[in-house]
C-alpha cells in the first residue's frame, strides 16, 4: 500500500534509464525506442485507466512519447523518467478528457450521487485473494463496468493513485485542484466501486472459502 | 466522508505523517471493523491496479510495433534538416530586383525629371499641355447651373434645389419655419 514501495516495486534501474536518457538526448533513437520498450505498457495502462478507449489511450501514449522525446532536454533527473513520462501521459489524458467529453461531465460534487448506502467504506470482502479474483472473466467484466460508471474525475484520480501511486499532492497539480476534493473524489471512487462490486465480491469469497474447505478436507 | 474513514484512507495511502499513523493504527488494532475497512481499501486497490494490468497486456504486441513505427517517423520529421525549396515567385523577383538595384535607381530618377520637364513645359493660357507633337486639347467639362425654385410652407419658407450631376438628379427640400431661432 505504501506509495514508495508500490513505485519501487515496479520501477527499474534509474541509472539505466539515465544513461538512456543521455544517449536519446545525443539522438540515439535506440536508446530512446529502449525507454519505449520498458514503459510503453504502464504508460498504456494509465492512458486507458483514464480514458477507457483503446485507440484514445494509445494516441495519448504516442504523443506522451514524443512529447518526452522533444523535451528530453529539459529532464533534469531529479525523478525517474517513468515518474516524469506518467506526469506528461496523465497530463494528455486530462486534456484529452476535456477536449473530447462524451459522457458524464456532471459531478454534482460527486459525493452525493450513489451514496444510499451512507457515507462508509465498506469492509474487505474477498475471503482470499484478489489476484485470483481476477482470473474470473465475470468479474473482469463488472470491475470494467464500474470503471466505466465513475465519473471521469473519479476514475482519474483512481488511476492515478491505484495504479501509479501518485501521492494526493501529485494528483491535485494534475488535475488543478485541492488535496480536499482530491481525497473526496478518492473516497467516493473507491466506495462506488465497493458498492458496485459487492454482490461479486461476496459470491467469489464463499465460493473461496468452500474451495479452501475441500482442499483441506482432501489433505485430512 | 467520515473523519475516521478518511483517515484509514488516508492511512492506506500512506498519506499521515508518523504521529498520525500511529493513532489511527491504534485505533484499528482495538477495533475489527476498522481493520476490515483498511483491508477493503487494499482490496479495491489490487482489483483495479490487476484488472488495469491485464488489460494492458491483453494489446496485441503489433498494435505497439505500430505505435513506434509512428513515434519513430514523426521524430524524423523533426530531427530532418529543413530542405532547400526551389525559390518562388517573389522571391525571385526579389533576387531580380538585388541584381539591377542600380539600374532600376537610375530609371526612376529619369522617369521623374521627364515628368517635372512635361510640367514645367504645359501652357496654362489656354488650358492646353504642351508636348513635343504640339499641344493637347483639352475640353471643359459642361457645368450645368442648379435650378433652384421657391416654395411657400405655412409657417414657414421652403426651398426645392434641383442638383443635377453625372449621377442623375437630385432633389432637395429645405424648410425653413418662421419662428425658428438661429443656434438653437
Amino acid at each position: 500500500m505504501n506509495k514508495e514501495g508500490q513505485r519501487a516495486s515496479t520501477g527499474r534501474d534509474p541509472v539505466d534509464d539515465r544513461e538512456l536518457v543521455e544517449s536519446a538526448r545525443k539522438g540515439d533513437r535506440d536508446a530512446f525506442r529502449t525507454l519505449f520498450e520498458r514503459y510503453h505498457r504502464r504508460a498504456y495502462a494509465l492512458a486507458f485507466g483514464v480514458l477507457r478507449h483503446q485507440d484514445d489511450a494509445l494516441d495519448v501514449v504516442q504523443d506522451a512519447f514524443i512529447k518526452a522525446h522533444k523535451y528530453l532536454d529539459k529532464f533534469e533527473g531529479n525523478s525517474s523518467f517513468y515518474t516524469w513520462l506518467y506526469r506528461i501521459v496523465m497530463n494528455l489524458a486530462i486534456d484529452h478528457l476535456r477536449k473530447h467529453r462524451r459522457v458524464r461531465p456532471v459531478e454534482l460534487d460527486e459525493a452525493h450521487l450513489d451514496d444510499s448506502s451512507g457515507d462508509e467504506l465498506l469492509p474487505k470482502m474477498l475471503g482470499g485473494n484478489p489476484g485470483r479474483a481476477l482470473l474470473d472473466k465475470e468479474i473482469r467484466a463488472r470491475i470494467d463496468q464500474a470503471l466505466g460508471e465513475l465519473s471521469e474525475n473519479h476514475r482519474a484520480v483512481l488511476v492515478m493513485r491505484e495504479l501509479e501511486g501518485m501521492s494526493y499532492e501529485e494528483m491535485a497539480q494534475a488535475m488543478g485542484c485541492s488535496k480536499g476534493t482530491i481525497m473526496s473524489r478518492l473516497f467516493h471512487a473507491r466506495k462506488n466501486m465497493q458498492k458496485r462490486l459487492a454482490d461479486l465480491l461476496d459470491r467469489v469469497a464463499v465460493n473461496d472459502e468452500t474451495e479452501d474447505a475441500a482442499a483441506s478436507g482432501s489433505r485430512a | 466522508m467520515k473523519e475516521h474513514d478518511s483517515d484509514l484512507m488516508a492511512l492506506a495511502d500512506g498519506e499521515l505523517d508518523e504521529r498520525a499513523a500511529r493513532e489511527v493504527e491504534e485505533r484499528i488494532a482495538r477495533d475489527q471493523t476498522s481493520r476490515r475497512k483498511l483491508e477493503g481499501v487494499g482490496e479495491i486497490s489490487e482489483l483495479v491496479r490487476g484488472h488495469l494490468e491485464l488489460t494492458s497486456d491483453a494489446v496485441p504486441r503489433k498494435k505497439f510495433d505500430a505505435l513506434w513505427r509512428e513515434i519513430d517517423k514523426s521524430l524524423d520529421r523533426e530531427t530532418e534538416p529543413v530542405k532547400t525549396r526551389a525559390p518562388g515567385f517573389l522571391r525571385r523577383v526579389g533576387r531580380w530586383f538585388d541584381h539591377h538595384r542600380s539600374h532600376i535607381i537610375t530609371g526612376a530618377v529619369s522617369a521623374g525629371a521627364v515628368a517635372a520637364l512635361a510640367l514645367v513645359l504645359r501652357n496654362p493660357s489656354d488650358g492646353a499641355i504642351a508636348t513635343k507633337h504640339g499641344p493637347l486639347d483639352t475640353t471643359p467639362v459642361v457645368h450645368r447651373p442648379t435650378e433652384i425654385e421657391s416654395l411657400d410652407t405655412p409657417g414657414g419658407t421652403g426651398t426645392v434645389f434641383n442638383l443635377e450631376d453625372e449621377d442623375g438628379s437630385t432633389t432637395v427640400i429645405w424648410v425653413t419655419p418662421e419662428d425658428s431661432v438661429e443656434g438653437i
